[in-house]
């Protein structure tokens, strides 16, 4: 049965990292008694909570979004496809719980900023992208161009900006890119590119969710441009969450169902105005739904009652001065095993999967997105024990990943930048970001700029290691 | 010659190839699809789906039965219900400008015993391939597997900034052994999917050498 086989593929991608939380809690870092407990059971949950999700992608959110980019374009009305697209966009973040959180750290930096007026701008945000990024689909123009000029935009607008802003910005990138959102915008863009009977279609399957993730950055970066910094220093807040089991499911249970009740109403109004269905095949997405909504509350609260406390206590010891070597091996070690465990990864490795037909593997992409994650921390835990800015990895790293476009083939390039949105996805913001904001104290550093930083570096490195994953493959592929 | 077909669970298609290979096979393609549930229940939960791949080797008569005995006897490791074999006849085969013409129908014909299933394929519009195999199941139909397609559209079609928007399609195959075949299509013929102009389409088509892989089951 295809749940049963679900818990035995995330097993696989979950069971390592309690593996390395084992190894550390019997050798260098012995934790806490309850607080390993806590995660051990936290893990299980993941474990559930993961296979319920997917297994509920697979017949909700993804067939829901595919179906629904399929109808609309199918319509063969411009305005409609752009106006509906943008408000797409607009709701779903608008509703994405991270988004909110977002908004009440600006607020920390500038009490000016009203976060109505923040969360309405990076919703605009990502509403242009999606129909920007739709547009680009129908038109068939190159998506190359498009992460060029954007990314070009970005750094320079990123010039006039204060640091804190910045850090908030790419947050910003990250926070909307939810394990809900992600795999519906990939479903739609696939869904436009699928009625499209044009030769090297695939190329336009994928690079959506890339697109978008530059619309918040851009976004807030603006928004940081007019208003300027009148507020205190930043205080890095992660907001305290109560660490009882109880009250974490009960928040996670609001959460998660704030994000998804816009997609069950686009869902709704989908079958309404456009997509009508048999009604076998609406039973079967409305359970879709459901297995989410159930599979993602349960991994959420297994990962903050269990990953966020061991995350942090973990950081606090290796941190320590005397613990550095480990402290590396370690970062670099939580990086390649914690990026096989994002929900939104999986959703974008399987669909890249079933769109090339079987040709590029999930497992040679995942092998490719660990190493880049790997490297990644690995370099932002050297970052946390010497303090130096991020820009000495940003810029090189986004220059490296524009250039290596000029040798990848298209559609790796589109994978490769969807993944960067989607590796930095809740395992990351919680598990990775607590372990390096421990390591941060316990060495010294500034949280602020640690915190920001990981979770800049994760969604970066994809783009490099996915390109050059692409430029290999397809040299490989001329020589046989 | 003959076009050997295996269905096997998702991942196991280069397994089959692999022992194909070995077993003197040139090679193979490989497609992916999406098992049907047994059970109507657990497909309304969407709890009964199976990734599958379809394996397509194209192999010289005389070497079949080697070939198909490397896979089976590769598939009795596995568990039981792995998948299914089963073969057409080739009569034309073209491969780096060399063509074989196979006309041994006739010898195919005396070989009728090993005839002994139906392939049913039915093409329909996405979403409606699930209805289809209900209505077969309820006349016999055991399972079915799904592969994901689209129509070319026709000329008429108006287009859309220069392109073409096309239909999303379901193809269905159904394996039935021989008999059966005139019940289920008979079943499916007033199917909404497949009543108006455009949506759909049935056929039915002989095959040979149909064998259950996996462990084998008493």
């Amino acid at each position: 049965m295809s749940l049963i086989h679900k818990i035995k593929e995330t097993s696989l991608s979950v069971v390592p990292i309690m593996l390395l939380v084992i190894l550390l809690h019997f050798t260098a870092a012995p934790l806490d008694a309850t607080t390993f407990i806590h995660f051990l059971s936290g893990g299980v949950l993941t474990i559930i909570g993961l296979s319920l999700f997917l297994l509920g992608a697979d017949i909700g959110i993804l067939p829901i979004g595919e179906k629904g980019g399929a109808a609309l374009t199918s319509k063969k009305n411009m305005p409609l496809l752009l106006s509906v697209s943008f408000a797409i966009g607009f709701i779903i973040t608008f509703a994405e719980p991270d988004v909110q959180v977002l908004a009440h750290q600006v607020q920390l930096i500038n009490p000016a900023v009203n976060s109505l007026i923040l969360v309405t701008m990076i919703s605009t945000g990502v509403g242009f992208f999606v129909s920007l990024g739709l547009l680009r689909t129908v038109l068939n123009m190159p998506i190359k161009l498009f992460y060029l000029i954007f990314y070009i935009i970005l750094f320079v607008l990123a010039a006039f900006t204060s640091s804190d802003f910045l850090s908030v910005a790419f947050d910003a990138g990250g926070a909307t890119t939810g394990p809900m959102t992600v795999p519906f915008i990939l479903a739609l863009g696939m869904g436009v590119a699928a009625v499209h009977n044009r030769k090297g279609s695939h190329d336009n399957s994928f690079g959506l969710t890339g697109l978008v993730s530059i619309g918040p950055i851009i976004a807030v970066i603006v928004l940081g441009i007019i208003l300027g910094n009148t507020g205190p220093e930043a205080v890095y807040t992660t907001s305290e969450h109560s660490l009882e089991f109880r009250h974490i499911l009960v928040d996670e249970f609001w959460e998660v169902t704030k994000a998804l009740l816009p997609l069950a109403g686009l869902f709704v109004a989908f079958q309404v105005f456009l997509m009508k269905m048999p009604s076998k095949q609406i039973v079967r997405m409305a359970f879709g739904l459901i297995y989410s909504f159930i599979g993602l509350v349960l991994f959420l609260t297994g990962v903050n009652y269990g990953f966020i406390p061991a995350g942090t206590e973990l950081g606090a010891i290796l941190g320590l001065p005397e613990n550095q070597g480990i402290l590396l091996v370690t970062g670099a070690i939580m990086g390649a095993v914690v990026v096989c465990a994002e929900p939104a990864v999986w959703v974008l490795t399987r669909q890249v999967e079933h769109i090339s037909g079987g040709s590029i593997k999930r497992k040679t992409l995942l092998i490719a997105l660990a190493c880049g994650v790997s490297l990644s921390v690995l370099f932002s835990m050297l970052r946390v024990t010497h303090g130096f800015s991020i820009w000495y990895y940003l810029i090189p790293g986004y220059s490296i990943a524009l250039f290596l476009m000029i040798f990848c083939p298209t559609m790796y390039t589109a994978i490769a930048f969807d993944s960067g949105g989607v590796a930095s996805g809740p395992m990351t913001s919680t598990f990775i970001l607590s372990f390096t904001l421990g390591a941060s104290k316990a060495s010294g550093g500034n949280p602020v700029t640690d915190a920001f930083g990981v979770i800049a570096m994760v969604a970066m490195t994809p783009l490099i290691a996915i390109q050059i994953l692409g430029i290999l493959s397809t040299k490989r592929g001329k020589h046989s | 010659m003959k076009i050997l077909t295996a269905i096997v669970p998702h991942n196991q298609g280069e397994v089959i190839a692999e022992s194909a290979r070995k077993a003197g096979a040139a090679g193979a393609t490989i497609q992916q699809g999406r098992g049907t549930a047994h059970n109507q229940i657990l497909q309304m939960l969407g709890l009964g789906d199976s990734e599958k791949d379809i394996v397509f080797i194209v192999v010289p008569m005389d070497s079949y039965p080697a070939i198909e005995k490397a896979i089976v006897d590769k598939s009795k490791l596995a568990k039981p219900h792995y998948g299914i074999l089963f073969s057409r006849h080739v009569h034309y085969f073209l491969k780096n400008t060399d063509v074989i013409f196979d006309q041994q129908i006739e010898e195919a014909d005396s070989m009728k015993n090993t005839n002994t299933h139906e392939l049913i394929t039915i093409i329909v519009n996405a979403g409606f391939a699930d209805d289809a195999m209900e209505a077969a199941r309820k006349a016999g139909a055991s399972g079915g597997t799904i592969l994901n397609g689209r129509g070319t559209g026709r000329a008429e079609d108006v287009s859309f900034f220069g392109i073409t928007i096309v239909p999303e399609k379901e193809v269905l195959l159904i394996l039935v052994e021989k008999g059966k075949s005139s019940a289920i299509l008979e079943a499916v013929k007033n199917l909404d999917c497949l009543v108006g102009p455009g949506t759909g389409i049935a056929y039915c088509t002989e095959v040979s050498d149909f064998v259950q892989l996996g462990k084998e089951t008493k």
